[in-house]
């Protein structure tokens, strides 16, 4: 599978720090693992919690080659991997407890046609083919449950006063659970797009719909969704945006 | 640190802490030696109450005002609540709450359960707990977060250990918005204790709200934890979705619990709140009646057996018996004679009691039970409860019932537990109810597994029902079938139902046949609706009515109920007030509460009330809603007694908190609008229209838009109040069409929409809504809907100018006026001017003065002018200035003229200020 030069943002926004955290930092055609990670918990530790997602699950992946796009399994270990680490950076560091982070994870396979899609919390990924959503991840937050059960509807969801609360987070005290998605039905030109909720502020899903079509390049994209975004974000926003060049 | 007169050591004194407050032990330096339990809040709120901050401040102050004066022996009681300010470096003031608090000392239930708690100290905490919580429900406060971290204990004088609830009424997000931004992951906490509705209030919420039962949950989950040790759900998760997900999904392990509590766990820990314990009295009276160990001994109901003299001549008989034969055969041979005896007598019964030749079975039965057979008592149940070879009596029937308990035949409890249930001579009563049948259920088994056709049938039914059992109606069916071959005719008539359910109405029909054959005479019921509907065989409703008939004249209660809502329907028959009143009377008096509340009404109609009410109130007493609502209608229309507001509110809350819709709006009435005298309770009212509206109550849904138009006691929400006229709109009510109609030419929640206002007020105003064809008539008269439509306009002025309303009296006089109508438009000016519409008088005057549509008359225009004038109208002071200056209908003043004239003028009537100054 080959991929164009993706495109990505990683800003600040309106906040005094940036608590999100992508990976790769530089991408080039041959990246295979994509991240976005929002990091909770005030004095710059939620920015640490990010990084430590992002550069943790890195490490696993470098030291655990895997063949295909992985199963559950792995990816539960990776979590644990990182899990640990919190654990053993919280003994030096115990103000540091109560930091978390969100992620958001896009595996290609090199040898298999297939891709994997992981995310824990309220950042999102979607499949997007053609100005059609194929698949997008269901947050763990309070809002997505109460759409789940009908409690709510969409339109109540958009201004809901627990919008921002989500459900599952990295913390390394209380063991997190990783939700998997295998893609096997992958076509030229499809695009996958990672982004933390600061991005999923002002870019809805009709906006979605309507600029990732085809023939658009990743570099296009961006821009407009950064011309939408910017400015009108309070929190931090980021995102990466991968297009399939070859199946 | 010092507030007020208490003093404490913030290093040392902390003793809680939690994300929104620390509590310390402080001195209360007024009296020496008391402690007093401080909760300072980490958020500041602003002195006054404006802006976000003295919003906080002043709901802060609104919910300690209702906790304030709770007193309870198991409550923590709240004393006050005071200030800290703090002045920062720039001087500004921040001023942080500090609840005052009874201060106990002696840890908390979190701390006692690791170290283990004894079945007595678990059942003694728990019902204390219980009893805070039920008076906190009785003050109308749901705790909402009862866990054991909340449990304090204190110590009584004489040192024992009592539990008293905290953290009640003040809910944290009056404090913080903090939690809003946050993710879970920070100290928001795990949710162990939280209900369902707590997470998905419409999915499993009473009536899709937090409600009491969501504290007896978290009180089921205490227990679960006192007694086990373990979190029923999530126990080894601190995970929030996966804790959430397994009080969503999961269903307790009960293994560890003590048999005797695990029926009452379950009942608090059913997923959906309208299944568990309607109240924490009765959560509390479930864990009362469990005494002692696990061989519970069963305490007999208070059903007052001994007054059944019929009763117990019988049980004299066998002593008397006993003696008689002991004295003849010795001990020994005296019990094989009766064992042989009573089953022989058993048997005869059954044999009989199968054919349906009841009244043979009966006589057996009576026989079986002079030698105090337990069996044969619960046999003599059965036939006293349906009228079986004897009268149809509950009483006796459940009497008969403890007999058999009493000489240990088991399987009697579930005859008690239907009676409980059904109301069938005691109280509706659901948990009692489980208890029952949670106690016959070993018996039932015991002998279901041996064989015996009845306990095989009770066993189905278990099944059936899932009562004690996982419901399961394959189980049921096989019991069923073996009970019916052995030609049991209640099996077969249940086998033949659930066929009919099915839609296998080829082996339903069969069924009832063969029951029918044994003389069973619901299955007459069954085969009658089979005809009525046409089900297997052809529609015939002469034949319905005749099995129905036999049904009914052998003392089938269904049946005879459903002939007389047949005759007083004229449902298949001919209407026939008598016959109904006959028919409903049987069932009425054997108890049937639909029967007693159909006859009710047929009184009711026949405006014979206090026949009526006595009915409405048999079946209200009993339970039966219907027959509460219509007590209520009576108390509060006043129908043959005395109007009694009071009285019609309580019937009215009684229906209402079984669920009825329309006494639900009732309540709700008389509560918003304080009609009983006392002071109006809007937040009582609009629970109340809640809970109607979920059920489209028209007229509550109607109050509820209302109220959130109008904003009173919610906040104004004109979207939602749309939302309700609407639903209430759709089932055609005619205000709510007149508010949307509003709303609509308006623009209010929506654009502007003339000709959707134009739609909604026709529908009210058709139904002759005063204020809609008013409305209605100024939206053509201003040309709303265009200019050819205003000729619209003046049949609904007519319409509402009839009904007194005096706008469109005036508009309607003004267009017949301009049309040069003048007879019709004097007609109309004349009503408009004695209501003192000063143009009106005005007109008139005028009419009067040119002599149009009737005869001239100064003497009416001069005293019409003077009225208009003296009501504010410039031009008739003009006109009334003139009839002064020319003496017309009046002697001529030009004192009093000038005088008009100046008062016209300074009313910036340009002529009269002109004639002044030309001519004074």
């Amino acid at each position: 599978m080959e991929i164009y030069l993706p495109a990505n943002c990683n800003e600040i926004g309106q906040r005094d720090s940036n608590e999100d955290t992508i990976y790769p930092h530089i991408a080039t055609v041959k990246s295979r693992l994509f991240m976005v990670c929002d990091g909770v918990g005030g004095q710059a530790k939620g920015e640490l919690a990010s990084n430590m997602v992002c550069e943790g699950i890195a490490s696993y992946l470098d030291n655990n080659p895997l063949e295909g796009v992985g199963d559950e399994a792995y990816w539960s270990a990776s979590l644990r991997f990182v899990e640990n680490q919190f654990l053993e950076h919280f003994k030096e560091f115990p103000e540091s407890k109560g930091m978390a982070s969100t992620l958001s994870l896009f595996h290609i396979s090199n040898k298999e046609r297939r891709v994997l899609i992981a995310w824990i919390g309220d950042s999102r990924v979607y499949h997007i083919r053609d100005g059609k959503i194929q698949y997008r991840t269901k947050d763990h937050s309070i809002v997505e449950a109460l759409l789940e059960m009908d409690e709510i509807t969409p339109q109540e969801a958009k201004d809901h006063p627990k919008r921002h609360i989500i459900t599952r987070a990295i913390n390394g005290t209380n063991p997190s659970k990783i939700d998997i998605k295998i893609i096997a039905e992958v076509r030229k030109d499809d695009f996958f797009l990672l982004c933390s909720d600061g991005i999923l502020e002002n870019l809805d899903e009709e906006k979605i719909q309507r600029w990732f079509t085809k023939e658009v390049s990743v570099e296009d994209l961006k821009q407009n969704i950064m011309t939408c975004v910017k400015g009108n974000t309070k929190d931090n926003y980021s995102m990466y945006i991968i297009k399939i060049k070859k199946i | 640190m010092k507030l007020s007169h208490y003093q404490w050591n913030p290093e040392k004194d902390l003793i809680a802490e939690g994300g929104f407050a620390e509590v310390f032990k402080a001195h209360d330096l007024n009296t020496k030696g008391r402690y007093v339990a401080l909760k300072i809040y980490k958020e500041a709120v602003s002195r006054g109450t404006q802006g976000s901050t003295g919003q906080k401040k002043y709901s802060l102050e609104q919910e300690f005002s209702k906790i304030d004066g709770l007193s309870h022996t198991h409550l923590i009681t709240y004393y006050d609540l005071e200030y800290i300010v703090h002045t920062d470096a720039m001087g500004r003031e921040a001023s942080y709450p500090v609840l005052i608090m009874e201060y106990a000392g002696n840890g908390t239930l979190g701390q006692a359960i690791p170290l283990g708690l004894s079945l007595e100290d678990s059942k003694k905490i728990i019902l204390e707990v219980a009893q805070a919580i039920e008076y906190l429900h009785k003050q109308g406060i749901i705790h909402r977060d009862i866990k054991p971290g909340n449990v304090l204990f204190g110590k009584d004088r004489n040192g024992n250990r009592v539990s008293k609830i905290t953290d009640f009424g003040i809910s944290q997000d009056v404090l913080s918005d903090k939690t809003i931004g946050q993710s879970m992951t920070e100290g928001v906490g795990t949710p162990h204790y939280m209900a369902p509705e707590q997470f998905f209030k419409r999915n499993f919420g009473l009536n899709g709200e937090i409600s009491e039962r969501t504290d007896i949950w978290a009180l089921g989950i205490m227990f679960y934890k006192m007694l086990t040790k373990q979190l029923p759900f999530g126990h080894d998760s601190k995970d929030y979705e996966l804790t959430r997900d397994s009080i969503i999904n999961d269903q307790p392990d009960y293994s560890e619990v003590p048999e005797r509590y695990k029926a009452v766990l379950r009942t608090c820990l059913e997923k959906k709140a309208v299944d568990r314990y309607a109240s924490v009295s009765q959560f509390i009276n479930a864990l009362d009646e469990i005494q002692g160990g696990e061989g519970t001994v069963f305490i007999p109901s208070k059903q007052p057996v001994e007054s059944h003299p019929a009763i117990k001549k019988k049980r004299i008989w066998p002593a008397l018996l006993a003696i008689l034969i002991i004295v003849g055969l010795g001990f020994g041979g005296y019990t094989f004679y009766q064992a042989a005896k009573v089953n022989s007598l058993l048997e005869s019964g059954w044999k009989s009691y199968i054919i349906g030749d009841h009244k043979n079975a009966y006589d057996d039965y009576i026989k079986a039970s002079e030698y105090e057979s337990g069996e044969a008592y619960y046999f003599l149940s059965t036939m006293h409860r349906y009228g079986f070879g004897t009268d149809a009596d509950f009483e006796k029937a459940n009497a008969y019932s403890n007999l058999a308990i009493e000489k240990g035949y088991g399987m009697a409890n579930f005859q008690l537990g239907m009676a409980q249930e059904k109301g069938w001579g005691l109280d509706v009563d659901s948990a009692k109810a489980k208890s029952y049948y949670k106690k016959a259920f070993k018996d039932v088994k015991k002998l279901s597994d041996e064989g015996n056709p009845e306990a095989l049938n009770i066993h189905g039914i278990m099944y059936r029902m899932g009562t004690n059992v996982e419901q399961d109606f394959e189980r049921s069916k096989e019991l069923y079938k073996k009970a019916a071959e052995q030609d049991h005719p209640a099996a077969i008539e249940n086998l033949a139902w659930i066929s009919k359910n099915d839609k296998n109405y080829e082996e339903a029909f069969k069924m009832y046949e063969k029951c029918k054959d044994l003389n069973r005479y619901p299955c007459y019921r069954g085969l009658g609706d089979m005809y009525r509907f046409g089900q297997y065989v052809e529609k015939d409703s002469v034949k319905a009515l005749e099995l129905y008939k036999v049904a009914a004249e052998n003392g089938d209660l269904t049946s005879q109920f459903n002939l007389g809502v047949f005759y007083k329907n004229g449902v298949f028959v001919k209407k026939d007030g008598i016959k109904a009143i006959q028919w409903l009377s049987k069932a009425a008096e054997k108890g049937h509460l639909a029967a007693q509340n159909e006859l009710g009404i047929l009184y009711y109609r026949d405006k014979n009330y206090s026949e009526a009410k006595k009915w409405f109130h048999l079946a209200s007493e009993q339970g039966n809603t219907f027959g509460m609502h219509n007590m209520g209608v009576i108390y509060y229309s006043g129908l043959g007694i005395p109007s009694d507001i009071k009285l019609a509110k309580k019937w009215f809350i009684k229906a209402a908190d079984k669920g009825y819709a329309n006494s639900q709006y009732m309540a709700g009435k008389i509560l918003e609008y304080g009609e009983t005298g006392e002071t109006p309770n809007i937040p009582e009212a609009i629970k109340y229209y809640e809970l109607a509206s979920e059920q489209n109550q028209i007229s509550a849904l109607y109050n509820l838009g209302r109220i959130y138009y109008d904003g009173k006691g919610k906040n104004k929400d004109r979207a939602l109040a749309k939302k309700f006229f609407t639903k209430s709109a759709a089932q055609d009510h005619v205000a709510a069409n007149y508010m949307l109609g509003v709303m609509a030419e308006k623009g209010i929640a929506g654009t502007i929409d003339y000709l959707e206002a134009e739609k909604r007020y026709l529908i009210a105003a058709k139904n002759g809504y005063l204020n809609a064809q008013r409305n209605l008539a100024d939206l053509y008269y201003d040309r709303k809907l265009g200019k050819n439509k205003e000729i619209k306009a003046t049949p609904w002025y007519v319409k509402a100018a009839e009904q007194g309303d005096l706008h469109s009296q005036y508009r309607a006089a003004l267009i017949y006026y301009n049309g040069q109508y003048y007879y019709a438009a004097r007609k109309w000016f004349n009503k408009a001017s004695e209501q003192e519409h000063a143009s009106a008088q005005r007109f008139l005057g005028y009419m009067y003065d040119k002599g149009l549509g009737g005869p001239k008359d100064l003497k009416k225009a001069f005293e019409m002018y003077r009225r208009s004038a003296e009501n504010g109208d410039r031009v008739s002071m003009y006109n009334l200035a003139s009839c002064y200056y020319r003496g017309d209908g009046t002697t001529k003043n030009t004192f009093l003229a000038k005088s008009w004239f100046q008062k016209s003028c300074s009313a910036r009537y340009q002529k009269a200020c002109d004639f002044v100054t030309s001519n004074f």
